[in-house]
């Protein structure tokens, strides 16, 4: 099961990155249908494929800014990629976006909206910084020794230098108002924290933390709101206390092929994609397993740098 | 936005630059009427009650005034 998978050993997960821990770390069972037994729901979520396809232009974008594109050259580039990611090639038609909000023609406006707003930072008290090596701080792909053989791998967009202090950028898309509620909702995120963390080894320098640009995607417009996610050095090893504890208790559950549910956790960030898995008698699992989900070719591999 | 549903139609793969640059402009075009049209009032407008007197001035017809 596991030989594809180059984050695992002896079937023990040991690279993990903030998607694995977040699902270790909301329910046990979510993280054994992802992780252990690798399927995903046959639709995938409209959040996931649009906040996608956002993120990876953007760091298209800023990629070729580093290499010295030209601004305009950069933003049509852009363009032509998230439109080309938005076609669905098999069926020679643009990809279904079910949502009234996060639509083909949404996601294309919210790019150009954004690198008008944001893209020239010419003026701009932000710069990509660079790392040790001499080369811009763009897309960063880590694996870190996080403890004794566990690794801790990512990817870092963009890492900045704002007001004479680090800082790793990152993108979020909401259907939702942005403003301090959005972003307080970001204070304990293990991503963010993870990034910090991240971004304090590979540069060897103290970061403070991050810089997250939330679009807010209307029917008629786009909105921008910049906040940021700052923690300190003993809130970091805090969280990588409990990051150990969770990894240890998840090994454990692997070698005893226990996967207990948290019930408190299916209706979070819209419901569960396993919801209807476990809520259904555990005799017809194999078969809506069968009819609504599938297993993705490429496997979450954290140790697969993108 | 007739234009941009028509090269939203289109495999990406086939368009051109120039098919881009039209999108990214069409775009530009919609955030500047987007940033130039006034805000929307939310607060309905208060309408003045009108009392018996005044309606039964509003209601006088040409007519009815010994000019």
């Amino acid at each position: 099961m596991f030989e594809d998978r180059k984050s695992f050993s002896n079937g023990v997960q040991f690279a993990w990155d903030s998607t694995s821990l977040g699902m270790a770390l909301e329910c046990q069972r979510k993280y054994y249908y992802r992780m252990v037994q690798n399927i995903v729901p046959q639709n995938q979520s409209v959040h996931l494929i649009f906040g996608g396809i956002y993120a990876s232009a953007l760091e298209h974008f800023y990629k070729l800014r580093s290499h010295g594109a030209d601004l305009e050259e950069a933003i049509h580039s852009t363009v032509k990629l998230a439109m080309i990611k938005s076609w669905d090639a098999e069926r020679n038609a643009p990809v279904v976006f079910e949502d009234d909000k996060k639509t083909r023609v949404t996601l294309i406006r919210t790019i150009v909206w954004y690198l008008d707003q944001f893209g020239d930072e010419t003026d701009s008290a932000i710069k990509t910084t660079n790392l040790l090596d001499g080369t811009a701080a763009v897309e960063v792909s880590f694996a870190l020794e996080f403890d004794d053989d566990i690794l801790l791998c990512g990817h870092l967009d963009r890492i900045v230098d704002f007001g004479d202090s680090l800082y790793w950028m990152d993108q979020k898309t909401t259907g939702s108002t942005v403003g301090p509620y959005f972003f307080k909702s970001y204070e304990m995120s293990n991503q963010f924290h993870a990034y910090t963390w991240a971004g304090q080894v590979i540069l060897k320098s103290p970061i403070r933390g991050g810089i997250i640009d939330a679009a807010q995607i209307a029917l008629n417009f786009s909105r921008f709101e910049r906040g940021f996610f700052t923690s300190s050095p003993l809130q970091l090893e805090e969280w990588r206390e409990s990051m150990l504890f969770v990894i240890a208790q998840t090994q454990s559950n692997t070698l005893l092929n226990k996967w207990p549910m948290n019930f408190t956790a299916c209706d979070k960030y819209g419901g569960c994609p396993y919801r209807m898995l476990c809520k259904s008698h555990p005799s017809v699992r194999p078969h809506i397993v069968e009819s609504y989900y599938t297993t993705p070719e490429k496997p979450w591999d954290p140790l697969v740098p993108r | 936005m007739s234009d941009i549903a028509t090269l939203f139609a289109r495999d990406p793969l086939q368009m051109s630059d120039e098919d881009f640059s039209l999108i990214v402009q069409k775009f530009r075009e919609n955030r500047s009427s987007f940033n130039s049209a006034p805000a929307i009032a939310t607060k309905k407008p208060s309408t003045p009650k009108v009392t018996a007197e005044k309606k039964a001035i509003l209601d006088l017809d040409i007519g009815d005034i010994d000019v």
